[in-house]
């Protein structure tokens, strides 16, 4: 006997005309002995025709004129053309390597765990976060905490290719991230749920790892 | 996709013509981007207005659609593809529009200027789907908009918003059964 | 004492005398010039060693690269499109010319890359060197470890990448996504970005230009101060928090959310852009030109 949750998922499909003969009959199977799902297709039935009989709304005056003024405007500037987003020639240039695929991987999980919980931490306005928050925070801090003990193992070994100004150069600035990291973890100590610290040092952490990538790459470049 | 219900006089079904037009706005012709105003405005508007939830700022909403249509359209590498690049630009600048005004206040259908109404007495169902339409989460929104009100199919919808088509299914269901829900409660 | 004198000085013009021969292979080692027709606006790409490039283009359907007679060049042509990959042991001083709407990739590992009035997109790579672009008309895109990065007239998006360098740029008509640790940021006179995104661990960030309605601009840094000067009459939603830095605003502000000496949110105007910035312990101070 179909559940009522997958004979839900056929009603949808079914208004649509969008299931084949032996789905249908199946459909019609469970509809005869289920009375509740019967009113979920007649109510489905009678949603999608209104839909398709909403008023149709015509804008009341002719925004024309309006229109064509801005563009004209706008072509008396320089007309913005943005690219679109493509790889460039797709060459190569560096070899994959087992450490360089796992920490790009975490990158990737990190960025997305960001995006997904950070943004709107700057955009809602408040200055504590949740515990849920505080909970999802920490899990992205331990996997920086170990794509960057991956990336440093995976530079550790071939430091001897870099010149001493470039390797000055990275020092300098990695203790520049270490010393923001320390400042946020000082911070998180005093305010805990702080969301401005709890912020900066995902992004200190997000740094450092594309610091040591960059590294990594200039190593593999010259070597 | 059906443009006839809205009025358009300009047969963009033909595709040497619509290629035409579309080459003529990329080379800033404004008479060719009049024919693209003509032929879609009421359709826009339509969207617009279920997205903007009032009569006056789907005015401002559409130019502002328009607006980015013509500035972006030199950017269309494929001008058969033009009806459903036109809607993507639609509709991201509807979500923008509405993301920056944040939660609009709810209208009451009776304060919309200009829509008579008297038919709806006939017609309930259409006054509490209005309604309803306004709850729905962004994404359900755009696909129950695109497919439900406007026509689309789920292969064009997925051109349009670059969602899967299993997705756009997917978001189409969980509109409807929030649609039934909430009419359902208004009974 | 005369006399250890004497020999001093002729040892000296003696050396000397053995010096100038090597001096003057050093200067005129011979260049070579090798010319290949491309599409005008194909994809041209050059990969350096080690050199300084300077790039021009010309109306020509061709490229053109100035070498030296001892590199090592390896050109590979495919459908319209340019190789060019240099290996040598020493600097050099190249050359390269391309049509005027060529897509350009141009890369050193140390050495600086000048170029001008590049058609297509252009990407800028090199580790030690200085970048400097004037007129791309088709977006850029630069990177660089320790060298500044300086561009005039860009129109289109423009992804701007250093370690410890300078990012300067007069003159962007596109978007802007601009990312250091320690390097200055400074841009002015941007205008038509539909989005901006800048971010910088203890670099300063001076930004002069205009907002447009509908774009978000994100400004990000951790120790270093923010500054930005916009015209008065400008229009966005203002978002700026910050740890224990400062926060001033010369505009008037309708407050939509909280407001403290950390954090103020609101609208300017009209709204239409939406300015977003926060800083851990740099200043934030946005100002009217």
């Amino acid at each position: 006997m179909m559940r009522c949750s997958k004979a839900r998922i056929l009603i949808n499909d079914h208004v649509d005309h969008l299931l084949d003969n032996r789905k249908v009959q199946k459909l019609e199977g469970h509809l005869q002995k289920c009375p509740r799902c019967r009113d979920l297709l007649a109510e489905m039935i009678s949603m999608v025709n209104g839909a398709k009989q909403l008023e149709i709304i015509p804008p009341s005056e002719d925004l024309w004129p309006a229109i064509r003024n801005r563009i004209e405007r706008k072509h008396r500037n320089v007309f913005i053309r943005l690219p679109e987003k493509r790889p460039f020639f797709g060459f190569s240039l560096y070899p994959a390597r087992l450490a360089y695929a796992v920490s790009t991987l975490l990158a990737a999980i990190i960025l997305v765990s960001l995006f997904y919980y950070g943004l709107p931490f700057i955009r809602n306005g408040r200055n504590d976060m949740s515990k849920e928050e505080l909970d999802h925070l920490k899990v992205a801090e331990q996997n920086y905490q170990t794509a960057i003990i991956d990336l440093d193992k995976a530079i550790s070994d071939q430091k001897a290719q870099l010149s001493p100004e470039l390797a000055e150069v990275f020092k300098t600035n990695l203790g520049i991230i270490d010393d923001s990291i320390r400042a946020c973890r000082v911070a998180m100590g005093q305010h805990r749920k702080n969301r401005m610290a709890n912020l900066h040092l995902l992004m200190c952490y997000r740094k450092k790892m594309e610091l040591l990538n960059e590294i990594k790459n200039v190593m593999m470049q010259s070597g | 996709m059906e443009n006839k219900e809205y009025g358009a006089h300009i047969d963009f079904k033909n595709k040497d013509f619509l290629l035409d037009v579309v080459r003529r706005c990329q080379d800033g012709d404004t008479k060719a981007m009049e024919m693209v105003y003509i032929g879609y405005k009421t359709s826009l508007f339509n969207l617009a207005y279920r997205f903007a939830r009032n009569y006056s700022s789907s005015k401002d909403l559409l130019q502002d659609i328009f607006i980015n249509i013509f500035t972006h359209i030199d950017g269309l590498r494929a001008p058969e593809a033009f009806n459903s690049w036109l809607y993507r630009i639609a509709i991201n600048t509807c979500i923008s529009f509405v993301r920056q005004k944040g939660k609009a206040k709810e209208v009451p259908l009776d304060e919309i200027e200009n829509i008579d109404y008297s038919e709806e007495v006939d017609h309930p169902m259409r006054q509490h789907l209005e309604q309803a339409v306004k709850i729905l989460p962004m994404k359900q929104k755009t696909v129950f908009l695109l497919h439900d009100v406007q026509g689309f199919t789920h292969t064009e919808i997925a051109q349009i918003t670059k969602l899967s088509e299993g997705t756009s299914k997917s978001q189409l269901f969980k509109a409807r059964m929030k649609l039934k829900d909430y009419l359902r409660s208004t009974k | 004492m005369k006399i250890f004198k004497s020999y001093s000085s002729i040892s000296i013009l003696i050396i000397t005398l053995l010096c100038i021969p090597s001096l003057l292979f050093a200067k005129a080692e011979e260049k070579i010039e090798r010319t290949y027709t491309s599409d005008r606006d194909g994809k041209v790409y050059l990969e350096v060693k080690s050199g300084d490039i300077v790039v021009n283009s010309w109306d020509k359907n061709e490229v053109k690269i100035i070498a030296s007679k001892n590199d090592t060049v390896d050109i590979s042509h495919t459908e319209g499109n340019i190789r060019i990959i240099i290996s040598r042991p020493r600097s050099f001083h190249y050359e390269l010319f391309i049509p005027d709407k060529a897509h350009l990739r141009v890369e050193t590992a140390s050495g600086r890359i000048k170029a001008r009035e590049i058609g297509g997109f252009g990407d800028i790579r090199t580790v030690s060197g200085d970048i400097e672009v004037v007129t791309a008309k088709n977006g850029i895109r630069c990177k660089t470890v320790s060298g500044d990065i300086h561009l005039e007239k860009i129109t289109g998006n423009a992804e701007l990448k250093t370690t410890s360098g300078k990012i300067t740029v007069e003159g962007i008509e596109g978007s802007i996504k601009a990312d250091t640790v320690s390097g200055k940021i400074e841009m002015e006179e941007f205008s038509h970005a539909e989005e901006m995104e800048i971010e910088s661990i203890s670099g300063n960030i001076k930004l002069l230009g205009e907002l447009s309605s509908g774009s978000i601009y994100e400004i990000n840094s951790h120790s270093g101060n923010v500054e930005m000067r916009i015209p008065s009459d400008s229009n966005f939603e203002l978002r700026v928090e910050t740890f224990s830095g400062n926060l001033h605003c010369d505009f008037e502000i309708r407050v939509s959310g909280k407001i403290d000496r950390k954090n103020i949110q609101g609208i300017v105007g009209k709204g239409g852009a939406s300015l977003i910035s926060s800083s851990f312990s740099g200043n934030i101070r946005i100002t009217k030109q």
